[in-house]
């Protein structure tokens, strides 16, 4: 089997039409050459010629039109028979004798034929072809890549145990392939760390955040054998551990929260939180690995688990269903499913596959389409996972409400098919107003009208169709008034009625099948039989071929994940290839224990943890002899700890933890927004990951890109990481509150605040040099008064004067919650009611001299226009009244909008610099149902762009930080903070 | 090799230098991996105290293997897809069958009918006598250093595959664009600003952030998208300012943090990761000044300031010159947010007020470039998607309703400019048919386009790759060929 063939990757119309055919036959006479029965076998030196400069060149070059896929002219030149035998017009090679072979005047392309079609070779490597031949044409008997030399395939066996020299370092069986590598490399391991490094060290490893000073001072005193044994149960018993390590798999599982690039569509994936946590308990429970696995790609088939009430495991399905959208092309998600499934579980690059047969690995095109039948088989399916109590009700609203929405589509579908024949009638045409007229002529036939478009129409529908509507409308609305509280749901996926086995589409494209593809395991990783999974869709049988203890691949890849994510950097150093092109396992033997105690422990991941973190090896200090530095740079042989920084998700975690506002108290929900203010206090893992705009902050820090699967994280040192330290409204934030926590501010002095911020931030006592930088610092005084700057924007309610027509009254409102100033923390607040402004528009009070007030100041002398576009949605009520105002010249423009929307434009407006421009809703005679959109942008005459109600709206500016509170911050940009020795 | 060998000290870095030299191609590897360990006299020695190599720094400038002719890169994106019959591809074929069924009419997103003369004149310019349309009166003064490329295509008539083809050298799959490639590739030489800077006024094109993704290179290395509208500094880069303490305040803070650091690192063998990281705050403290005043075209004299005229555009053009003066690799800006070239209808005004917008702003970068010395060194590309069809497209309802004044999509044969950058000057490549539908004469695909960009910037290629999932990636994937004629 040869594994190189055609270097173009996927099919492109425009381009194989150029790729003209073979054709030998344009070439006479060549028909007399004698011919050998084999190619010769090469020496050793000859195969590493053929491969590095004849299989490369035939394979980038000939094989897409002369190889396994197509054979123009009926020439094949990927296999020595293939060359042997020759084309339609005869052999192509004459061994030897390169001037009569056919081959070489082809690429000469000095006579009519031409090869390649639209290029010529190199002359390097059109020599190389002619050395080849001058050689005898040698062709290796067995492929580059035969399976059995790939390492990764060979059975795991459970190895010996080598011998080694310092027994007494030596605390479990990880520690002797460890010492023995060294020994062999006449290193020595490291000291063990101090407990204080350890248990800041295992306590970050294990939970993703630091030890409290009294857990360290627990562990540092206490004298029992088992002190460490204790942490690490206790870190491991901890609902923080599942936080942590989910999120090491949620980068392999590349989960987000949208579907990425959308046209029209919402693209938010509301449910995948729901997948998020079932990771998340899954690791708190030490669900089996094997059922880790099972429950991600087949939940749904297994019956023990979806006869109960409880449907949890459904949301383990997410693992499939939450990566990018691609529009919606369905052989890119299938592409996307196969590539997370096989480098996830088996880091075996089997997307390679898509359009030919792996380059390097023993992966046939027909094995990547095996899997396209079973993914091709399933369906996507929102199931819901609350219990029967919440399901049930849920259920039946569900149905109802589709009923009716589907009748009243029914209605207007056929009452607008009527109105259309009616238009296309010159004499029915006249019974239909201009403005019916018209919408029919804007609205596509195949798009059903709503909203205003649907109101105009429905004024020409037949009258009893007519009130059918209305009734549908008028029961639809009851029924939602009076739905039941929703359940959560898993974006699940079940067998499609009609499982059935694909087609290779050659180069990738489906618009050309080619031989059929049954649903089965890849060959490499079967043995001699390979049964086809004909019940259902096949994902189950998917999962047991991965999870049997047979298959060489799955223990060894998740005790490398797990291997990486406490070390740094895994056993094998490409996580997700353990291919040819990846690399080899430093301690092979390692490797083959950890797999095989893995499965003999029942997959318990929280098992392996312990042995890898009781290790010597793990408690070795990370501090490096200049001799392990120059031997061995990459620390491949681990004679020491590696020094670790914080990720992105330690990193925000722990600011939030020394500010007192990381909030522990629940696991699991829905995602919450990381970065904008007011800060989510949830953890890091619970931030929600917009796939296709990416924050900065996530980039900035190394996260896990969430387009495909990731192996593991970058590690970046850039400005930009130092800029969120310094300046970012977090960070500023996390320091105030730091220096407002209760020990600091109630400590007697100088010196004892510093003492107290340091047990707060590093778990410590500062040592004397460290107090006097402290102190000597906070003697310089409080900051120099700093000016904050202020938004041009202030908020508030107040009373507009309709005879003087002038606002008379401002009260400013302060406080801010949810995106919005209010007058209170009670909404409605008791005495004010509904006041309310955020980005969009306001709500006003209850009456004129409760006006709400969004209120401009002009930061320059100039002359402005104003845009805006005022929208009331409701029916309910009376409606508002908007009104600009400005300090210098009055009432400016009014507008009534009550269920109806309008521009509200003036063109030309003169400020001078502190004068207040006021946007006013005002709520007329009552205040119900009086919620109206309107934010408006202000543009100076010149071009510029001076205000944006919506962009510029925030929360409002904070004081200077204080000099304890610099001072905190400080603290927490040090590298004694963000890295864990 | 040898400082590498002996001072190297990677220790907690999840992908170490050496792992990402391995997955480098190896003509890149080659000569890449010398400027990559510091040795480069380009290397800013602030990233590499007392010659050590700290943890990867991917913004760190390195010379390209082979010799460049172009420096950065300054990408005018005409997103929408203008016309090229009606900007610089002139057909006067089309004024003759003005109304009449042409001979090649080939399927494009929507129904197009007869052949739609352009609605501007054209005429020659400078010594080469490149035609160009009235729309264009500033940019034509310069065809004496352009090289106008008339047959360009790429793939399928639809916004979304073009806009990622053109940008990431695929259409469909997530890819790094060709900023990311070039920074991958080069760093950048200004340590104080992102090195790719991607602009567009008032939101993003579409497919958005994608345009400039880094995909499965580190993230930053992703275009750092900036809205010119904005003229808060705030707004244009992420944490840039502190309004809650003072410059001088805030020096003496940072004084006290690297005094804290300095104790913590004697204790622990001068670890080049905390070295660096020790590095970057001090980059961090002069990144604030740098860009206040990198983004300030206040500071620009009146004469400047007029040479580029008013709107956004302009000062899009403005704020590349300041970018690309202060080594900023590769910038690139779109005309508007959506797809402002997307003339279905009333061709005639749309596009005339979008050259308007455009074209004193271009004229203006271009000469500015000149005039500073800076054009030979710096890449301005100018185009779209594709363009647009020389047949009239038919009316549709809801969309371009009882028009029949404007042109479809079309990938099949469109316009791209470049200028300096050792670009051939005052030179037409390939052609069109006679109607200006399809490319006819020396076709390039955008992948030979990404493949002559890069070729002028130092690198092959088929070289400049990374191993991704089993695989080595590069912005031409499998395909490109550098269109040799294009160049000096």
């Amino acid at each position: 089997m040869s594994f190189l063939v055609s270097d173009e990757r996927r099919w492109r119309p425009n381009r194989s039409i150029l790729l003209l055919c073979f054709s030998l036959s344009v070439v006479g006479g060549a028909t007399a050459i004698p011919q050998p029965q084999q190619l010769p076998e090469p020496t050793p030196d000859q195969v590493v010629f053929f491969e590095s400069k004849v299989r490369p060149v035939l394979a980038e070059n000939c094989f897409s039109c002369h190889g396994s896929n197509s054979q123009n002219a009926g020439l094949r030149l990927d296999t020595a028979a293939g060359i042997l035998k020759g084309g339609s017009s005869g052999p192509v090679i004459t061994t030897g004798d390169p001037g009569k072979s056919l081959l070489l005047i082809a690429i000469h392309q000095s006579g009519a034929l031409k090869m390649p079609p639209g290029k010529k070779l190199k002359s390097d490597e059109i020599a190389s072809l002619e050395a080849w031949i001058k050689m005898g044409a040698p062709w290796p008997k067995q492929s580059a890549t035969p399976v059995k030399q790939l390492w990764s395939l060979k059975p795991v066996v459970r190895p010996t145990i080598p011998k080694v020299t310092n027994v007494k370092w030596v605390r479990n069986p990880i520690d002797t392939y460890i010492l023995a590598k060294l020994e062999s490399a006449k290193m020595s391991p490291a000291a063990e760390a101090d407990r204080k490094t350890l248990i800041r060290r295992v306590t970050y490893d294990l939970t993703g955040l630091p030890p409290t000073l009294s857990e360290i001072e627990e562990f540092v005193s206490d004298k029992s054998p088992t002190a460490y044994d204790k942490v690490v149960d206790r870190l491991l018993a901890s609902p923080r551990y599942g936080e942590r390590w989910a999120r090491h798999w949620l980068d392999v599982a590349r989960y987000a929260d949208t579907k990425g690039y959308v046209f029209e569509e919402d693209r938010n994936y509301p449910d995948a939180y729901t997948y998020r946590d079932w990771v998340i308990n899954a690791f708190n429970s030490d669900l089996p690995y094997d059922q880790f696995v099972t429950q991600q790609l087949a939940a749904d088939t297994l019956p023990e688990l979806q006869s109960g009430d409880d449907k949890s495991s459904l949301a383990a399905l997410g693992f499939l269903t939450v990566g990018r959208r691609f529009l919606n092309s369905q052989p890119d998600i299938i592409d996307d499913r196969i590539d997370v499934t096989m480098r996830g579980f088996q880091a075996f690059t089997v997307a390679c596959a898509r359009c030919h047969d792996h380059k390097f690995d023993p992966i046939p095109t027909q094995d990547y389409y095996s899997l396209y039948g079973v993914f091709a088989s399933s369906n996507e399916a929102k199931l819901p996972i609350s219990a029967k109590a919440l399901r049930d009700p849920w259920n039946a609203f569900n149905q109802q409400e589709a009923a009716l929405i589907q009748s009243s589509l029914q209605v207007i579908k056929t009452e607008v098919s009527k109105l259309r024949m009616t238009v296309s009638s010159p004499t029915l045409s006249k019974n239909l107003t201009d403005q019916v007229k018209q919408v029919l002529q804007s609205v596509r036939p195949e798009v059903v009208p709503e909203g205003a478009n649907l109101v105009t129409l429905s004024t020409a529908f037949t009258p009893g169709e007519k009130e059918k509507l209305v009734g549908y409308q008028n029961e639809l609305t009851a029924l939602r008034k009076a739905a039941p509280p929703i359940p959560e749901f898993a974006m699940a996926m079940q067998d499609s009625p009609n499982p059935r086995d694909g087609v290779v589409f050659k180069r990738g494209n489906p618009g050309t099948p080619g031989e059929p593809a049954p649903r089965r395991f890849l060959s490499a990783l079967s043995k001699n039989e390979r049964p086809l999974w004909n019940s259902g869709s096949g994902r189950l049988q998917l999962a047991k071929s991965i999870v049997s203890k047979e298959n060489p691949l799955t223990a060894r890849v998740m005790v490398n994940r797990i291997w990486q994510n406490h070390f740094g950097a895994g056993i094998v150093r490409t996580p997700s290839d353990f291919g040819f092109q990846g690399e080899k396992p430093t301690h092979p033997e390692l490797l083959d224990f950890l797999a095989a105690n893995f499965m003999e422990n029942g997959w318990s991941i929280k098992k392996l943890h312990k042995l890898i973190v009781t290790s010597a090896t793990y408690r070795q200090s990370s501090s490096v002899t200049p001799a392990a530095m120059n031997s061995d740079p990459e620390n491949r042989n681990l004679s020491h700890m590696n020094r670790r920084r914080l990720d992105l998700e330690q990193v925000r975690d722990s600011l939030l933890l020394v500010s007192g506002r990381l909030d522990l108290t629940k696991v699991g929900g829905k995602s919450v927004d990381l970065w904008n203010a007011p800060f989510a206090q949830r953890r890091a893992v619970y931030g929600f990951i917009e796939r296709q705009n990416l924050p900065g902050m996530f980039r900035t820090f190394d996260f896990a890109s969430p387009d495909s699967t990731s192996p593991r994280r970058f590690m970046t040192t850039v400005p930009q990481q130092a800029l969120f330290f310094m300046n970012s409204p977090l960070s500023i934030e996390q320091a105030k509150f730091t220096a407002a926590q209760l020990p600091i501010q109630s400590a007697a002095d100088d010196s004892q605040r510093i003492k107290k911020l340091y047990q707060l931030i590093f778990a410590r006592q500062p040592d004397a040099s460290e107090l006097s930088i402290g102190l000597n610092y906070l003697k310089q005084g409080s900051q120099t008064k700093v000016e904050v700057p202020q938004s041009n924007w202030r908020y508030g309610y107040g009373e507009f004067d309709s005879a003087k027509k002038r606002t008379i009254s401002f009260t400013p409102i302060t406080f801010y919650t949810e995106n919005s100033y209010r007058v209170s923390k009670d909404f409605p607040d008791p005495k004010l009611g509904y006041i309310l402004i955020n980005g969009d528009g306001a709500h006003p009070g209850r009456d004129a001299s409760h006006v709400a007030i969004r209120r401009w100041i002009a930061p320059a002398n100039m002359t402005i226009k104003i845009k805006g576009f005022l929208r009331h949605p409701s029916s309910g009520g009376d409606g508002v009244l908007a009104r600009i105002v400005s300090s210098r010249e009055g009432l400016l423009g009014e507008w009534t909008v009550h269920n109806s929307n309008t521009q509200t434009e003036l063109s030309s407006v003169t400020v001078q610099k502190g004068d207040t421009i006021d946007f006013i809703i005002d709520p007329k005679t009552n205040e119900g149902f009086d919620a109206t959109e309107w934010s408006p942008k202000i543009e100076s005459t010149v071009g510029a762009m001076v205000g944006n109600a919506k962009s510029e709206f925030g929360p409002p500016p904070g004081e200077p930080l204080t000099r304890l509170a610099l001072y905190a911050q400080a603290l927490m940009m040090t590298n004694e903070f963000l890295f864990a020795d | 090799m040898s400082d590498f060998d002996h001072s190297n000290q990677i220790r907690d870095l999840f992908l170490t230098r050496r792992e990402l030299l391995g997955r480098m191609g190896n003509g890149f590897a080659a000569v890449g991996l010398m400027s990559l360990l510091g040795e480069s006299a380009l290397a800013s020695p602030g990233l590499h105290p007392g010659g050590q190599v700290g943890p990867y720094n991917p913004m760190a400038p390195r010379r390209p293997p082979m010799p460049a002719k172009a420096k950065r890169v300054i990408f005018l994106f005409m997103n929408g897809g203008p016309s090229q019959v009606d900007t610089f591809d002139p057909k006067p074929m089309l004024t003759k069958y003005n109304g009449q069924a042409i001979p090649l009419q080939l399927p494009t997103e929507r129904k197009t009918g007869a052949a739609f003369a352009s609605p501007f004149s054209f005429k020659k310019y400078g010594q080469s006598g490149i035609e160009v349309s009235e729309i264009f009166p500033n940019v034509a003064k310069h065809v004496d250093d352009m090289c106008v490329i008339r047959s360009m295509h790429a793939d399928v008539p639809n916004h979304e595959p073009s806009l990622m083809l053109m940008n990431c050298g695929d259409a469909r799959q997530v890819r790094p664009s060709m900023g990311s490639w070039v920074l991958y590739g080069l760093g950048t030489e200004n340590q104080n600003l992102p090195g790719f800077i991607s602009m567009c006024p008032g939101g993003f094109p579409i497919q958005e952030t994608q345009n400039w993704q880094s995909g499965f290179l580190p993230g930053v290395l992703a275009g750092t998208y900036i809205d010119p509208n904005q003229t808060d500094l705030d707004k244009i880069v992420e944490n840039i300012k502190n309004h809650y303490t003072l410059p001088s305040d805030q020096r003496a803070q940072l004084d006290l943090v690297q005094k804290l650091n300095r104790e913590h690192l004697a204790k622990r063998d001068n670890d080049p990761a905390m070295e660096s990281r020790i590095q970057s705050f001090e980059l961090a403290y002069r990144m604030q000044s740098e860009a206040t005043d990198a983004f300030d075209t206040n500071r620009e004299s009146q004469a400047t300031k007029d040479l580029y005229g008013p709107g956004n555009f302009a000062r899009q053009c403005l704020i590349a010159r300041r970018l690309a003066e202060r080594g900023v690799r590769f910038v690139q800006l779109y005309h508007g947010a959506g797809q402002p070239w997307d003339s279905h209808d009333d061709i005639a005004v749309a596009h005339r007020n979008l050259a308007r917008e455009a074209d004193q702003g271009i004229g203006a970068l271009l000469t500015d470039l000149k005039q500073r010395g800076m054009l030979e060194e710096t890449l301005v590309i100018w185009g779209g998607e594709f363009g647009r069809t020389p047949t009239v497209e038919l009316p549709t309802p809801g969309a371009n309703a009882g028009k029949s004044n404007g042109r479809d999509h079309n990938h099949y044969g469109f316009t791209y400019w470049m200028a300096g950058g050792g670009v051939k000057k005052g030179t037409v490549y390939g052609a069109t048919d006679e109607f200006g539908f399809k490319a006819q004469e020396n076709p390039v695909h955008v992948h030979d386009l990404h493949a002559t960009i890069l070729h002028l910037l130092g690198f092959d290629h088929t070289k400049l790759t990374y191993r991704h999932a089993g695989r080595d990636f590069r912005l031409t994937d499998v395909y490109g060929k550098v269109v040799h004629d294009l160049i000096a």
